[in-house]
């Protein structure tokens, strides 16, 4: 009896742990986002639920809460600490029934808002803090409370410096590299509190203008672009009646430019978030 | 120490800007609109030696040609030197073409119609120096409308000094009270550059109504900078209101030049917190 009990403590436990690892992996599926918003659909309520904030600084990112319901309205926004200051800055709501606030962002405009508002935050120390945001009904009861985690003085930029041919360009993501090395050891360190996941390289466009990103590995050779010309078509009509029409750009430029993409994970937003690099061939 | 040709980068764009801004005051005529041809575009470009980007299209700087007939076209693109590269970079072309049969002639008839828009010219210098690009303007037969000249300097800045020599409130200079100001009033003290004199100092904030109202102060006197700047508005669809965390109290100090008589406005902000 008591083996019997043991085997099936194991299988049990065996079960039990297996469910984990596909709940866990979910999780880990969940972390593959973009954006840092979550949505409340029984309150009505969809929010950023964490930023990054530079410390002294007026120009951070800001919190977008929307609500779905008429006359909801957000009543209070406290931090935890007064090394952070938290403040509703704008309220919008719509005037007419057929008008909505949508997040493209989040589900493509498919739920939809009466009104959309603003957080803004100045932070004086580095740190991580909590806001409480207060959501009441249009008979001043709170329906919910929701909170935002502000990482304030990490840094804002994923990208903390890029390689290439043997020369270090020390970070910050958008920003042109001329070199006369056709080709070398491309390299990306990440910033305190994020990890380089993947490394694209495209040396040319699309049909409709898009770069074609391949994959490269982190710290190994790659060679520049020497392509220059393009085109890219806008539209093109033929009613088959003897008319037709056509738009396109033509690009003839003057040094070659090779597209790097870095895939980011923000570790503490749990995000990804693109760093874009571009590498000019100017012999 | 060692410097990194990326903080050279960094440094000359900060450079460039800030002379760009500077000459924009200065130089005059950066701007060109020939009405009679029907061609407007920037005669003036600054850039730096070996610097390229992407959103220049592989050169350091572009300008753009605006055609007033769409049916011109900008073509011959050519340097004074093969230290100074240029070319048109980018064009977009609409063409429509409509083929009938024609009662009268007894024929098919095809009739095309090309336009052009969107069209960029692009530099990249090789040696430090000045020198010219020119450009044709071309009609749609194909026949020479004009010939236009840009002057491109590569790591030559204008060093025309600015109006304003400095600004200081409450007894310090501007860029110490950023990035906002517990002092919510003090003195306002403008000095110039020799060869220019002060026209106006006007304070320009959002009133306790909600609306920008503009007073004139005189040099060296005190102004009360904006504490809050709450405003309401509503269209058709939709109102909304703002309560900046940091309310903008804006200084417009309109300058004039003793020698050409010209007069401009230049445009600083200050800021105060205000947390409720």
């Amino acid at each position: 009896m008591k083996r019997n009990i043991k085997k099936l403590t194991s299988l049990l436990f065996a079960l039990v742990a297996t469910t984990c690892i596909v709940l866990l992996s979910d999780v880990d599926a969940q972390a593959a986002k973009t954006h840092t918003y979550k949505r409340d659909k029984a309150n009505g309520v969809l929010y950023n639920n964490a930023v990054r904030v530079d410390v002294g600084s007026r120009w951070n990112d800001i919190v977008e809460v929307l609500l779905a319901d008429k006359g909801d309205y957000i009543s209070s926004v406290k931090s935890n600490s007064p090394d952070l200051v938290a403040k509703l800055t704008s309220r919008s709501k719509v005037k007419t029934n057929d008008n909505v606030f949508i997040c493209s962002v989040y589900d493509n405009g498919k739920s939809t808002y009466k009104s959309s508002n603003f957080i803004e935050f100045y932070a004086t120390k580095k740190g991580k803090y909590t806001v409480t945001v207060t959501v009441k009904n249009s008979k001043k009861k709170v329906k919910t409370k929701k909170k935002i985690a502000v990482y304030a003085g990490y840094p804002s930029d994923p990208v903390a410096s890029v390689t290439y041919a043997g020369k270090k360009y020390n970070g910050q993501s958008n920003i042109n590299i001329c070199t006369k090395k056709a080709s070398g050891k491309l390299k990306i360190k990440a910033s305190d509190t994020y990890t380089i996941k993947k490394v694209e390289i495209a040396t040319t466009f699309n049909e409709s203008g898009e770069p074609i990103f391949k994959k490269v590995t982190n710290g190994k050779k790659i060679s520049l672009s020497k392509k220059t010309n393009y085109t890219v078509t806008w539209n093109s009509y033929d009613n088959y009646n003897g008319y037709t029409e056509l738009r396109y750009t033509t690009y003839d430029y003057l040094k070659p430019v090779t597209h790097v993409r870095v895939t980011c994970y923000d570790k503490k937003l749990k995000i990804n978030t693109y760093a874009y690099i571009w590498l000019i061939y100017t012999k | 120490m060692r410097k990194t040709s990326h903080i050279k980068y960094v440094a000359a764009l900060y450079l460039s800007v800030f002379f760009l801004l500077c000459s924009a005051s200065i130089v005059k005529a950066d701007y060109v609109e020939d009405k009679t041809n029907g061609v407007s575009y920037t005669n003036k470009v600054f850039i730096s030696k070996g610097y390229a980007s992407y959103h220049a299209y592989g050169g350091d700087s572009y300008i753009q040609i605006t055609l007033n007939d769409t049916t011109d076209r900008v073509t011959n693109v050519r340097s004074s030197s093969k230290n100074l590269l240029a070319k048109k970079t980018s064009e977009t072309v609409y063409t429509t073409t409509d083929n009938y049969f024609d009662e009268t002639l007894g024929q098919n008839v095809q009739i095309t119609n090309t336009s052009y828009e969107s069209i960029y010219i692009s530099f990249f210098g090789k040696k430090k120096g000045t020198y010219t690009v020119k450009f044709d303007v071309v009609d749609k037969n194909g026949i020479r409308k004009c010939t236009k000249k840009i002057k491109v300097y590569v790591d030559k800045w204008p060093s025309t000094p600015s109006a304003i020599n400095s600004i200081t409130y409450a007894g310090k200079a501007l860029f110490e009270h950023e990035p906002f100001t517990k002092v919510t009033s003090g003195k306002i003290k403008v000095k110039l550059n020799k060869g220019y004199s002060l026209v106006s100092i006007k304070v320009k904030k959002i009133n306790s109504k909600g609306k920008w109202k503009t007073t004139t102060v005189k040099n060296g006197k005190k102004i009360s900078l904006a504490k809050t700047a709450k405003e309401t508005q509503s269209d058709d669809y939709t109102s909304w209101t703002n309560n900046p965390l940091f309310p903008e109290t804006q200084l417009l100090i309109t300058v004039k030049n003793k020698k050409t008589k010209e007069k401009w406005t230049e445009e600083f902000r200050i800021y105060t917190m205000n947390k409720k």
